[in-house]
């Protein structure tokens, strides 16, 4: 399908915050079967409008290989957005966001949006980490915050979607540079015409080292 | 001791102060007093002379030929075969110890001190005392037991008489010990015992192979058609090891009269054997209460349902729980469970069905000529048939799949673990086998055959971690049963797996202990990467690999997705670790040159390293070095064109696009050996847990999931098979010292900064880097 844009995103936070069932309550809710393991699972991928524009979201969600904190890291870069995840009845879990934030911002491009998402709200009873909290973190560190559940798809689809309104806004503003797909961000096929350096299609931002960021 | 029998069986007894000392040592014995109960089958044999002559009958092509030949020779044994044998019925006694009036030879010549060893783990798994490892008994017990068991087991031994042709032609088929124990036994010997013991169960220290890992090549798994199992298997539907069950009918009832001939009356099932209560256990034995239960009421015979007893209620569940259960964990009994104790005839289970393919959950699209329940087809769903079925259906399906559907099989026996435990498994395996093991039509021998047989692999499979005290000591049960049954060549057939099994435990915990200290760790020139050729580092970084990756159980894998946890996949954390290590060790290399035309050239180096990696299909270590090249601290230095172009070369391999098309491609392609990135599995196999249900819509197991984890499985299981022959060079290695010296991220970053401030493009940090550490 054609798009506007293409918006790469990724999740992250600790193990067990639900950032795979986000992800899997905003696209299709079920992952295709591997029955060619040359194709692999194909996942997170969902086509949004804003402001009349179709724009695609990838999701990479590093599930599974967490362990490979190595290789992990460099799923960072080439992201335009990010989402942090805690889970509202761990308060280890909120803890850890310090780390994650450091992460993010010392392997990711400068302009990467990042929004904090408080997940598990349908939990309320075994809250341990107060809205207030989450909200004051997200102001200290200039993100995005919203708490959603990933079960009831409680702001689930808001979150991807303000942060996608968010990085369409700095594109706007001319702060990305949408030229540059170590930003994460690429133009889609019919509106690059003038756009040599997206010619090629294939590689993913990972592939520039050198390029665009720190 | 007998010379030959210390060198060729590994259960007679090596002497107990050289045995290390995390093993403990069971006997054959716990009925030390007596002589080991595998002790009496020697004088059942027949005047060797016979011997050859049957052999003759038994090649191992004959079985398939013709089944009932081989027991053609096979004399229903007199009743009292031991004087027939010229054997002092001494010599033959054993286990359920009636104190010999004349001293036994065996046992003076110290049989009775044969152990079986096995790393301890915690507990022992018998009546043992905290003191001491081998277990005792009273001394007092063996004068209890009536004659009566005494000539039974005189006779079980005598019908197992042909089992000698099976048991070598056993040995043939495996290749293993055939030459060594075979020639002794025809060679005149002292002591016709102790070599027909070994001759019987051989050494179990020497590895038989592996059929059907060996087997497992490619998806056909074709071999398996020719493992000696298959061989083996239409004899015994037809051998006379079931009519030792209804010829044997002395009563045997008063074996425990003392209560202290644990253990053992469930060995004997025969007409007449009165059920009794299980002897007191030692405290620590207090959680095993009940499958002891379960065993010491044993009905008589020809009962087919030993476990069907009175006191069934109180055994493990090995009914399927009711299908409307979703959760795959912690199954509360079902009344239903508890409602088909004893009445099989009113209430079958699915255990006990012969059948179970009207039950299986079929895709929609096949035209299968019975009334299949189906399912609709789900939208770009592909592989094989089978949907699903619940958890029974599928079990009773595994057990006759070996034939008929490898491929079901094999994905049973690689994801069972995502719906039962080992151990539930193992119980209602076992109670199928011994479900039918009396019947005497063929198709339901065959039942129980195969439910052995998958016990047999199943068992085989278990990882070390999984062999629990409580498995052991069911299989250390059903292997004393089978020998009670006649039953020798199954005997012999699972205790080898488990004794293989143990084996491996006590190699694991021995190499654990042992750090070896290179005379070159110590050497004073600290070498460099100029030292040694890119390809030989190369070689050694793959060895490293290879030698993690081999570790690693296919079941760790499948754990990982449920759960991250580094108790439940110990070798997979490790092989995790050992990657992240070697690419931070990689970033310290360059990052520790304080010129940067060193760490051109070390990059450079480490480029050509990845070109021989990629060579071998080691995408591991070529990855974990990509990452290091690619991280953050080390990209954002300046670099030559030609580096960097060289570089994003290497990169388009490891490019994410299409869920990582172009790395996938290339795995598909590679010829093993090769060790693939193992994140990306753990990836997959995470992503097929979470988007699919583990049960379908109607409350069965949803095994279209299970064919999916199972292509992922199978294809690591495919590398694990096939061995790098490098050598290893211990200078490197020294060098490489495990990547063990590496520094903190932080203190990479750190450095980082120092060669190449912070540049004007990019933005203040509102945080300052954390201080630099070292972490080695």
């Amino acid at each position: 399908m054609s798009y506007a844009y293409l918006f790469k995103y990724i999740i992250i936070g600790d193990t067990g915050v639900g950032k795979s069932c986000l992800l899997l309550q905003f696209t299709d809710k079920r992952f295709q079967p591997v029955h060619d393991l040359t194709i692999g699972v194909e996942f997170g991928a969902r086509m949004i409008t804003i402001d009349g524009k179709q724009i695609k979201l990838q999701i990479w969600d590093t599930a599974g290989q967490e362990s490979f904190r190595s290789i992990t890291r460099s799923y960072y870069r080439g992201a335009a957005g990010a989402l942090l995840v805690y889970d509202i009845t761990r308060r280890d879990t909120f803890n850890h966001l310090t780390t994650w934030l450091e992460d993010a911002r010392q392997h990711s491009n400068s302009n990467m949006v990042i929004m904090l998402i408080g997940n598990k709200s349908d939990l309320e009873s075994r809250r341990e980490v107060k809205k207030e909290e989450g909200e004051a973190f997200a102001r200290e560190h200039g993100l995005i915050f919203m708490e959603t559940s990933a079960k009831t798809a409680a702001n689930v689809e808001e979150a991807f979607i303000n942060t996608a309104k968010e990085i369409y806004e700095k594109i706007q503003e001319g702060v990305f540079d949408i030229n540059n797909e170590a930003n994460g961000i690429k133009i889609g096929p019919q509106h690059s015409p003038s756009n040599p350096a997206l010619g090629g299609g294939g590689g993913a931002g990972g592939s520039q080292p050198g390029g665009g960021c720190c | 001791m007998s010379t030959s029998s210390s060198e060729a069986s590994g259960d007679d007894p090596p002497p107990k102060p050289a045995l290390p000392r995390d093993r403990i040592l069971i006997n054959v014995d716990r009925h030390r007093n007596s002589s080991p109960p595998f002790m009496k089958m020697p004088p059942a044999l027949p005047p060797k002379m016979t011997k050859p002559a049957q052999r003759t009958h038994s090649m191992p092509g004959d079985y398939q030929k013709s089944p009932h030949r081989k027991f053609a020779v096979v004399q229903p044994i007199s009743r009292t075969p031991s004087n027939g044998a010229g054997y002092p019925p001494t010599n033959v006694v054993p286990p359920f110890n009636i104190t010999p009036s004349t001293p036994s030879p065996a046992s003076t010549s110290g049989y009775s001190n044969s152990v079986f060893t096995y790393p301890a783990q915690g507990e022992l798994p018998y009546g043992t005392s905290p003191s001491g490892y081998v277990v005792d008994l009273p001394s007092g017990s063996a004068s209890s037991v009536s004659s009566g068991s005494f000539r039974h087991s005189m006779d079980t031994l005598n019908f197992s008489e042909p089992d000698y042709d099976l048991i070598n032609d056993q040995y043939m088929l495996e290749g293993s010990e055939t030459s060594s124990t075979d020639g002794m036994l025809q060679a005149a010997s002292p002591d016709p015992p102790v070599q027909a013991y070994i001759h019987m169960f051989g050494d179990y220290s020497e590895p038989s192979p592996n059929f059907f890992y060996s087997a497992h090549q490619g998806p056909g798994y074709n071999g398996l058609e020719m493992s000696p199992y298959d061989n083996l298997s239409p004899c015994m539907e037809t051998s006379p090891y079931d009519n030792v069950q209804y010829n044997t009918e002395q009563p045997s009832g008063s074996y425990n009269s003392a209560g202290n001939i644990f253990r053992f009356s469930h060995l004997t099932p025969e007409a007449g054997d009165v059920p009794v209560e299980a002897p007191a256990l030692p405290p620590k034995r207090k959680h095993l209460d009940k499958d002891n239960r379960r065993h010491y009421t044993s009905p008589s015979i020809p009962s087919p349902s030993m476990y069907e007893t009175p006191s069934r209620d109180k055994s493990i569940s090995l009914i399927e729980p009711s299908p409307t259960s979703t959760s795959l964990e912690d199954r509360p009994s079902t009344p239903e469970e508890k409602e088909s104790k004893g009445d099989t005839a009113t209430k079958p289970s699915t255990l006990d069905a012969l059948d179970v393919s009207d039950k299986l959950v079929f895709k929609k699209e096949v035209g299968y000529p019975r009334k299949y329940h189906t399912m609709p087809k789900t939208k770009g769903e592909d592989g094989p048939d089978l949907r699903g079925g619940s958890m029974d259906v599928l079990i009773v399906h595994a057990t006759g799949a070996d034939k008929n559907d490898l491929m079901f099989y094999e994905a049973f026996l690689t994801t069972y673990r995502t719906f039962i435990t080992p151990k539930s498994l193992i119980d209602k395996l076992l109670y199928r086998y011994n479900k039918f093991r009396h019947m005497s039509d063929n198709t339901r021998k065959r039942a129980s055959r195969n439910a052995f047989f998958l016990l047999v692999r199943v068992v085989d499979e278990l990882c070390i971690g999984e062999l629990t005290e409580e498995i052991i000591q069911i299989l250390m049960d059903l292997v004393f049963k089978l020998l009670c049954d006649g039953e020798l060549v199954l005997a012999k057939l699972l205790r080898n797996k488990m004794l293989n099994k143990c084996d491996q435990r006590k190699q694991l915990a021995l190499n654990n202990n042992f750090s070896p200290l290179s005379a070159l760790s110590v050497s004073v020139k600290r070498a460099s990467l100029f030292d040694f050729k890119g390809e030989e580092l190369a070689e050694q970084m793959t060895l490293l690999d290879a030698e993690a990756f081999q570790k690693i159980e296919i079941p760790e894998i499948l754990a990982w997705a449920k759960e991250q946890s580094e108790e439940l996949s110990p070798n997979l954390t490790t092989f995790t670790e050992h990657f992240n290590k070697m690419s931070y060790w990689c970033r310290s290399c360059i990052l520790t040159q304080p010129k940067a035309q060193e760490r051109e050239k070390l990059v450079n180096r480490f480029i050509k390293i990845m070109k021989h990696l990629r060579r071998f299909n080691n995408f591991n270590s070529y990855l974990a070095i990509l990452s290091a090249l690619d991280s953050a601290p080390i990209r954002r230095l300046e670099w030559q064109k030609q580096t960097t172009d060289g570089l994003a070369e290497y990169c388009t391999l490891i490019d994410s696009t299409s869920s990582f098309r172009a790395y996938r491609a290339a795995l598909a392609e590679a010829e093993p050996p090769c060790i693939p990135y193992l994140g990306l599995i753990l990836q997959d196999i995470t992503f097929v847990h979470l988007g699919n249900p583990d049960m379908l819509e109607d409350g069965v197991i949803n095994f279209a999931k299970r064919w999916q984890q199972f292509n992922i499985l199978d294809n690591v299981r495919r590398f694990k098979q096939v061995h790098y022959d490098f050598k290893r060079n211990e200078k490197i290695q020294t060098f490489f010292n495990n990547f063990d010296e590496y520094l903190s991220e932080e203190a990479l970053w750190q450095m980082s900064l120092e060669i190449k401030p912070r540049g004007v493009r990019r933005k203040p940090e509102p945080k300052e880097p954390p201080p630099a550490e070292s972490s080695s």
